[in-house]
C-alpha cells in the first residue's frame, strides 16, 4: 500500500513532467489559483456594469451574468469549445479555451458576490467618500473596495474551493488534469481500480480541507480585527 | 484575424430522426436524474442533521466527517467512484451482476449527484436550526412546552424561513451538476450535445437547445420557489432597495 503510494505520487503531483507534460494536481492547482484571480478582475467589472446608472450596460451585464449562471460548467466549456474556433477561425488549444472558460465562469459567480457586497455596504460610505471630494476611482479603491473584500472573504474563500472542485470537470475536454491521471492509472492497471479514485479523492479533500480551515482562522483574525 | 466567419445554421439536420431522438432523450433523462437527485439529497441531508444534532457523540462526529467528504471531494470524482469503484468493493457474483446491468451508470450518477448535495444541504438545515436564538427556546422550556411543541411551534418555522433561500439555490446548484453524468455516458442532454457536435459538426445548434433547456429548467424552477415562499414563508423587499440606492451614485 504504501509503497503503491510512494511509487505513483509523482505521476498524481506533476504526471509524466519531466519526460512528458506537466499534469496531475499542479494543473488544478493553477488553473484554480489564475482563474480566480483573473476572474476577480473581471468580475469587479462586471458588478460595476451590472449596478451601473446607465441601463444599457447594466441590462446587458445583467443578461451575461443570469444566463451563465443557469448553465452548467460543462456546458460553458463547450460554448467556449465550439463557437470561439468559429469565432476567430482556427481551432482553440484544449488548455486555452478550458482557461478562458473556467475565467469567465468564476468572474461572473465573483460578480455576484462583489454585488452582494456592494449592496451590503451602507449609504452613507457612498456620501462620504462623496462630499470629501475623492473621485469616482478613489472612492471605490480606498473607500468601499477594502470594505467589500473584507466583508465578503468567506465567500470568495468558499467559491475558490468550489472553483477548485470544479476544475475537475477539464478532463472531459483532454486535459491530463489529477481525475484524468486517476482514470488512466486505473485503466492501465486494473487491480489498482480502488487505489487510483481512493487516492485522487484524498488528495482533493486534503487541499480543499486545508484551505477550509486556513480560512476559519483567517475569519476569527478578521472578527478580532473588527472589533 | 477574421473575425465572424458566416456559418449556416441548420435546424434540419439536428431536429430529425436519430439526433432529435437523442436530443428528447436528453431532455428526459436529464428531467428524471435532477428531480430523483435533489429529492434523495434532500431526504440523505435532513437524515444527516439528526446525526449532527445528535445527543451521541460517535454518531455526531461520524456524520460531520460524512458531511465534510461530502463537500470537499468533487461532485465528479463522486460520480466516478460509484461507477467504477462501488462494484469492486463486492465479491464476485454481486459484482458482475452490477457490471452488466443496463442502467448502473445512471443509478451511479443519482447516487454519486445526492451524496455530494447532501453534505451541502445538511449543513444548511443545521445552519438554520442554530439560527433559532437559545432564548426562546429557554423561554419556551419555562412556559412548560413540550420537547415535540418547541419543535413544531418554535424551532422548524424559523429554521425553514432561515434556511430556504440556501437550499432552493442548493437544488438549482445539484440541477446544473447533474450534466456530469456525462463522464458516465449517461444519455442525458449535454451528452446528446456533445454526441451531435462529433458526428455532424452542429455543436453550436446542440448546445442552443441545450443552453434553452438549463435556462428554462433555472427559471421555472425560481419562479416555483419564489412563490412558495411568497405563499408560505414571508418575503421582504429591502434588499432590492438596496440595489437602487447604490445605483444612484455610481
Amino acid at each position: 500500500m504504501l509503497a503503491d503510494i510512494y511509487n505513483n505520487i509523482k505521476m498524481f503531483l506533476i504526471g509524466p513532467f519531466p519526460q512528458g507534460p506537466l499534469g496531475g494536481l499542479v494543473i488544478n492547482i493553477f488553473l484554480a489559483v489564475s482563474t480566480m484571480l483573473s476572474g476577480f478582475i473581471l468580475g469587479l467589472f462586471l458588478a460595476l456594469g451590472r449596478i451601473s446608472k446607465n441601463v444599457i450596460i447594466s441590462r446587458i451585464v445583467t443578461c451575461v451574468i443570469e444566463i451563465t449562471r443557469a448553465l452548467p460548467l460543462l456546458l460553458i466549456l463547450f460554448w467556449f469549445y465550439f463557437f470561439i474556433p468559429i469565432l476567430i477561425g482556427k481551432p482553440l488549444p484544449i488548455f486555452l479555451s478550458a482557461y478562458l472558460s473556467l475565467t469567465f465562469y468564476s468572474a461572473v459567480n465573483q460578480a455576484e458576490i462583489f454585488r452582494s457586497g456592494l449592496m451590503n455596504i451602507s449609504k452613507g460610505q457612498w456620501q462620504v467618500g462623496y462630499s470629501t471630494g475623492l473621485s469616482n476611482y478613489q472612492r471605490m479603491v480606498y473607500i468601499i473596495l477594502p470594505q467589500v473584500i473584507r466583508m465578503m472573504l468567506t465567500s470568495f474563500v468558499g467559491f475558490f474551493i468550489s472553483l477548485f472542485k470544479d476544475t475537475s470537470v477539464i478532463y472531459i475536454i483532454g486535459i491530463i488534469d489529477l481525475t484524468q491521471i486517476g482514470i488512466i492509472l486505473s485503466q492501465r492497471e486494473p487491480d489498482k481500480i480502488i487505489f487510483s479514485y481512493v487516492l485522487v479523492a484524498i488528495l482533493y479533500f486534503i487541499i480543499c480541507h486545508i484551505v477550509s480551515l486556513y480560512s476559519k482562522i483567517w475569519e476569527k483574525k478578521l472578527l478580532k480585527w473588527s472589533k | 484575424m477574421k473575425l465572424f466567419i458566416n456559418y449556416e445554421f441548420d435546424w434540419q439536420k439536428i431536429l430529425s430522426g436519430q439526433y432529435l431522438e437523442w436530443i428528447l432523450q436528453g431532455i428526459r433523462i436529464s428531467l428524471s436524474l435532477m428531480l430523483i437527485s435533489s429529492m434523495l439529497a434532500s431526504v440523505l441531508g435532513v437524515l444527516l442533521t439528526f446525526g449532527l444534532l445528535s445527543k451521541h457523540r460517535l454518531v455526531r462526529s461520524g456524520s460531520s466527517l460524512f458531511i465534510e467528504l461530502c463537500r470537499n471531494i468533487p461532485t465528479l470524482i463522486w460520480l466516478l467512484f460509484f461507477y467504477y469503484v462501488f462494484p469492486e468493493l463486492f465479491s464476485e457474483p454481486v459484482k458482475t451482476m452490477l457490471n452488466s446491468s443496463q442502467a448502473i451508470n445512471y443509478w451511479a450518477a443519482i447516487a454519486g449527484l445526492s451524496i455530494s448535495s447532501s453534505g451541502y444541504i445538511a449543513e444548511i438545515i443545521r445552519g438554520g436550526i442554530l439560527g433559532v436564538s437559545r432564548e426562546q427556546i429557554s423561554a419556551a422550556h419555562t412556559l412548560g412546552h413540550s420537547q415535540w411543541e418547541i419543535w413544531k411551534f418554535i424551532i422548524l418555522p424559523q429554521a425553514i424561513r432561515i434556511c430556504y433561500p440556501p437550499f432552493v439555490s442548493r437544488l438549482i446548484h445539484n440541477m446544473k451538476n447533474s450534466s456530469l453524468a456525462l463522464a458516465l455516458s449517461v444519455h442525458e442532454i449535454v451528452w446528446a450535445t456533445q454526441q451531435i457536435e462529433s458526428l455532424t459538426f452542429r455543436g453550436i445548434e446542440a448546445a442552443i437547445i441545450a443552453t434553452i433547456f438549463f435556462l428554462t429548467i433555472n427559471y421555472v424552477f425560481s419562479r416555483l420557489a419564489l412563490l412558495l415562499e411568497k405563499k408560505f414563508l414571508i418575503n421582504n423587499n429591502k434588499k432590492i432597495k438596496k440595489v437602487k440606492d447604490v445605483g444612484g451614485y455610481l
